[in-house]
């Protein structure tokens, strides 16, 4: 479904005395599979967050060539980038959730975002909201949720809009191992339902429960598969 | 979308009252000057248009010529076409007139004899600038004849009043209108930047440029028609308050009306379209 192709990606940086390029991904080369479960291990700083960037295209590659399918998204027209998106559920390492926003319209607020009617809106949400388990509290505002809660409404969130495939950016962070187990469950079974994830930790001890997994290790950028 | 777009652009007003209102003011105080000097401009123009129609030749005699002498120059006058009347003050008809001035009687008493020459008024059906001159030009080498005058100083001084005048509303306008801009770039920024979240989300989860661009841009095109109808509104007032004291004032033709409205309008499209730029790059 997705595959990098000798990718790299560099920023560049000037220090007092030095202008040099930052190596964020030097050579990638990966297949992630359509369906599959594919976790993104490596420590803080490895390029775990500019792997994902550059799927959905918040990021060019400095070299190499990333390709969605037969879709070559380093030639990705910038009026396609949204929806390109629109196939992708995102979870972000800082949830990004709208604070003065109920639980409802926080996941709502995707679907506005691409003009969906009203009617669509309200048994989409309630659909997401219900593979969570976070219906009863669809009221209530994020800073009412527990840690754990917060990272199931962004799993909502991502859900809503059945995407093809969900990137998930350090879900675990954080959380106890009962909290990690139940998110790890629900991500689980939205692969079975045909969703493939790819989700980036730093911790190696995840448990991933049985689930058969393609996995890639980053550390400075550089890949080793396994 | 349009739907969207409205309720958005209607949360954001209420979201940053003060700074729309600002925004709104500057832009209606600087289509109230250009306004101002506008009406000031196309009432001048009245005057002159006015003053235009009562113009007419004065062509002033050599004294002592004969009748038919007199009488050979009016014919002549009359051949050259666009005339309408010809009337003829002798010297002494002239010196009747002027004698209704006390003051005036007694100095030409004093001198003795009559210092006025006879004259012809002579009035154009035309009376453009442009036919006045040539008329004028051509009496002007006509056997007899002392002096043409046509007030053509009085006319030309008029115009570079006017001129003066615009120029000067227009200055004052552009200068008011860039202030405007900034103010409207500044509140459209300000409420993007506290809604940055926001966009940012919608950005990732598939929105298209243009549909968050939309609220924005509605925004500045609603704050730049209120301030446009605000200064229309308070245009209309000082007219009015005008009309109670002074006859025949007029008031902005509709097509300087439309282009104040417009300008406005535009003013605060422009501002907010530039200000949101930035923000929207996927």
């Amino acid at each position: 479904m997705i595959r990098f192709e000798h990718v790299c990606k560099y920023y560049f940086a000037q220090t007092s005395d030095l202008e040099k390029n930052i190596n964020a991904l030097v050579d990638i080369n990966v297949v992630i599979k359509r369906g599959g479960f594919f976790v993104l291990f490596g420590p803080n700083g490895a390029g775990k967050t500019t792997f994902l960037k550059l799927i959905t295209c918040q990021e060019r590659p400095s070299a190499g060539k990333i390709f969605w399918g037969e879709q070559d998204l380093s030639k990705i027209k910038r009026k396609h980038i949204p929806f390109l998106r629109r196939k992708i559920g995102m979870i972000f390492q800082d949830f990004k959730l709208l604070y003065k926003k109920t639980i409802f319209e926080n996941i709502a607020f995707v679907l506005s975002a691409i003009d969906l009617p009203k009617e669509v809106v309200f048994d989409r949400v309630c659909e997401a909201l219900n593979k969570v388990d976070l219906i009863r509290k669809k009221n209530l505002y994020p800073y009412q949720l527990s840690h754990g809660e917060r990272q199931k409404l962004c799993i909502a969130r991502a859900l809503v809009n059945n995407p093809e495939i969900i990137l998930a950016d350090e879900p675990m962070a954080n959380l106890d191992m009962e909290t990690q187990e139940e998110l790890i469950q629900i991500l689980s079974k939205t692969n079975e339902e045909g969703v493939t994830v790819v989700m980036a930790t730093n911790n190696k001890k995840t448990d991933f429960n049985n689930i058969s997994y393609q996995s890639l290790k980053l550390v400075g950028g550089k890949s080793k598969e396994s | 979308m349009i739907g969207y777009a409205l309720r958005e652009a209607k949360n954001n007003f209420r979201r940053e009252k003060l700074a729309n209102l600002s925004a709104i003011w500057s832009l209606s105080i600087s289509i109230l000057i250009m306004g101002v000097f506008s009406l000031i401009g196309v009432n001048l123009n009245k005057v002159i248009n006015d003053l235009k129609e009562k113009v007419e030749i004065v062509v002033f005699l050599d004294d002592d010529l004969s009748i038919e002498k007199i009488g050979s120059i009016r014919k002549k006058i009359f051949n050259m076409g666009n005339i309408e009347d010809i009337i003829y003050t002798s010297k002494d008809e002239a010196l009747s007139d002027l004698s209704k001035d006390a003051e005036i009687a007694h100095y030409i008493k004093m001198m003795g004899e009559n210092p006025l020459p006879a004259s012809f008024n002579v009035k154009l059906i035309d009376k453009k600038m442009e036919q006045l001159n040539n008329i004028a030009k051509r009496i002007k080498f006509f056997d007899g004849i002392k002096e043409v005058r046509y007030g053509q100083e009085e006319v030309k001084n008029l115009n570079k009043i006017i001129f003066f005048i615009k120029s000067i509303g227009i200055g004052l306008g552009i200068m008011l209108g860039v202030i405007s801009l900034s103010m409207i770039i500044y509140t459209i920024r300000l409420i993007v930047s506290l809604r940055q979240d926001e966009i940012r989300i919608m950005q990732l989860v598939g929105a298209t440029a243009g549909f968050i661009r939309m609220p924005f841009l509605l925004e500045g095109l609603i704050a730049g028609f209120l301030g446009a109808i605000c200064g229309l509104g308070l245009l209309f007032g000082i007219y009015y308050l005008l009309i109670l004291r002074f006859e025949g004032i007029l008031f902005l033709p509709w097509p300087i009306m439309a282009g104040l409205g417009g300008g406005g309008i535009l003013v605060g499209f422009i501002g907010s379209f530039i200000s949101i730029q930035k923000y929207i790059e996927v």
